[in-house]
């Protein structure tokens, strides 16, 4: 569960959101829809803790998060971003172990249950055969999927992602929002992802957060259909 | 670790020793591995084959080690948290800064008539490069505690760069023939002019710049992805910049301060040492680099040797060509 608490956040001068109260339950998958520079990745930055709030706060299972270590934070919350990976040499199975640092050493030594967590995260979403690949071989949706694996890794109750069909080809965007839809539905993860795909988002997603002039209006997937209607001026 | 790996350390270290030995054997006179093994067990061998061994070839072998390791690692480490493979350790102005120091002690103190001032002259030009290298260093780490993009950093610090050699022109172009001579000298780089005692104090800086770059490592490996991945994974990136930052301080700005700025090792062997081991896995590229690096010094100290040349002068020519390679065949190299 994650609760925002009469949170604020501005880009420059710009409110972006005004005190908003808002809870995303546990094992739901919410679509974040907004038009262009309405503040989608400002605000999912925010519940990530990339960047502080202009005011109020985001509470994970009743632990307000400015007042954690980033260490304690990456417990609670993993990130998939925009930014496309691409890295010579670095396998599919290290990119996805990357999300165990916050459970290993200094060193960043894997034990035998970080190497199993790895490998069903792998398995969750289908990239078992790529493990050893490396990552800058792969095709835009293959690499999206080892992202999400990494997130997985992590195993934190709630994974942000920032536009995670953005550079997807239309079959693999249904194909991606089906993947978080299983992932929240049969973990109990919280899972939020910003997109303007509604086509894709519309069958599978249980609530749509709209985020339209500083206000977030959390609907469930009937009453969101007319809404976006509306802000879209469809 | 993978058993090719494994090879590939025992192989090249392997390279490392005979390099070095080469390094002690080779020169004006020629040593006789026999007479080397000697001086180093403390047989009874001529007193001044064993002044050559110790007093000079051993402690510029030893430097090049060290400064070659040095300059690659905080290479990698500035390669890795700039994600950008034409980085390297003079990238925030460790050079420049050294430089301006250098300026400073050489052209600046003369003009202002301060040349025979005691103080001075116990500072050194060692000294002098080595507080403008750590001077550029600290204000890099004090700015970017406030600055969170850091390409920002990257811009900062290569204007600084820019505007501190600008300063050292005006220098030179305002001092005489002799101090200026002996600033273009210092800008060449030399192993040679190292004593035991200056090793003695270098050696253990760039361990301790060492040990800082050992615990960089898994930072380093979760920075691969980016900075936003690295903070949701749970990196504190203020502490690990100034971490890397420090490191670099230390490794680059002593061997700077000591040899004058030797250009290409540290942009270079990084991307040799991906290519041999075939990972972007810090656990191995740390002491992959640092292995490369000093096999790249010593080597172009030989070849320095052999030919009489700057030091520098032979390490660009031999590292031009690596970057030449890896940014025309590897063009998704990190993105």
């Amino acid at each position: 569960m994650i609760a925002l608490d009469r949170l604020t956040l501005a880009y420059g001068n710009k409110v972006i959101l005004n005190a908003a109260d808002t809870t995303f339950g546990r094992g739901t998958l919410t679509a974040l829809i907004g038009r262009n520079g309405a503040g989608k990745s400002t605000l999912l930055r925010a519940l990530a803790a990339i960047d502080t709030p202009h005011s109020g706060a985001v509470v994970i299972d009743s632990h307000p998060l400015h007042s954690l270590t980033a260490e304690e934070r990456a417990r609670l919350i993993a990130f998939v971003s925009t930014q496309r990976v691409r890295i010579a040499n670095l396998s599919c199975q290290d990119v996805v172990a990357i999300g165990r640092a916050p459970y290993t050493n200094w060193l960043g030594r894997m034990q035998e249950q970080d190497h199993e967590i790895v490998s069903s995260a792998l398995e969750a979403v289908g990239m078992t055969d790529f493990a050893l690949r490396s990552i800058d071989s792969l095709s835009d949706g293959e690499c999206q999927r080892i992202m999400i694996a990494r997130a997985l890794a992590q195993q934190t109750p709630v994974i942000l992602l920032d536009e995670p069909t953005a550079f997807l080809d239309i079959p693999t965007r249904f194909e991606i929002c089906r993947l978080l839809a299983d992932l929240a539905h049969s973990s109990g993860k919280t899972i939020i992802f910003s997109t303007h795909d509604i086509d894709a988002a519309l069958p599978v997603c249980d609530n749509f957060a709209i985020l339209d002039n500083a206000t977030l209006a959390l609907q469930s997937r009937e009453q969101a259909a007319e809404k976006i209607k509306t802000l879209f001026s469809l | 670790m993978k058993s090719h790996t494994s090879i590939l350390f025992t192989l090249l270290s392997v390279v490392l020793v005979m390099l070095f030995v080469a390094d002690i054997a080779i020169g004006s006179v020629s040593i006789s591995l026999t007479d080397i093994f000697g001086v180093l067990t403390g047989s009874n061998i001529d007193s001044t084959i064993r002044s050559i061994v110790i007093d000079i070839r051993l402690i510029k072998a030893l430097m090049a080690l060290l400064a070659g390791a040095a300059l690659s690692l905080s290479g990698l480490q500035m390669q890795t948290l700039f994600r950008n493979p034409l980085a390297g350790p003079y990238i925030l102005g460790v050079s420049a800064g050294a430089s301006f120091g250098v300026a400073l002690f050489l052209l600046g103190a003369p003009l202002l008539g301060l040349s025979a001032s005691p103080i001075l002259s116990a500072v050194g030009t060692a000294g002098a490069a080595w507080i403008g290298a750590a001077a550029v260093l600290l204000l890099i780490i004090a700015l970017s505690k406030r600055i969170k993009d850091i390409m920002v950093i990257l811009i900062l610090g290569m204007m600084l760069s820019s505007a501190l050699s600008a300063v050292v022109e005006i220098l030179q172009y305002l001092s005489n023939e002799a101090a200026l001579k002996s600033f273009v000298v210092w800008t060449m780089g030399s192993l040679g002019e190292i004593t035991l005692s200056q090793l003695s104090f270098i050696a253990p800086i760039i361990i301790l710049g060492i040990a800082l770059a050992v615990f960089t490592i898994k930072p380093l490996n979760i920075l691969l992805l980016g900075e936003s991945y690295a903070v949701t994974s749970g990196v504190n990136l203020t502490k690990v910049r100034r971490n890397i930052f420090l490191s670099t301080t230390l490794l680059a700005g002593t061997v700077t301060a000591f040899c004058g700025p030797i250009g290409f090792v540290g942009i270079a062997t990084p991307h040799l040492a991906r290519m041999i081991f075939k990972t972007a896995d810090h656990k191995v590229l740390i002491p992959a680099s640092a292995i490369v690096g000093a096999l790249m010094l010593l080597t172009g100290d030989l070849v320095a040797k052999a030919l009489t040349l700057p030091i520098n002068t032979v390490t660009a020519l031999m590292g031009i060509p690596v970057v030449v390679y890896i940014v025309t065949r590897n063009r998704n190299l990190m993105q």
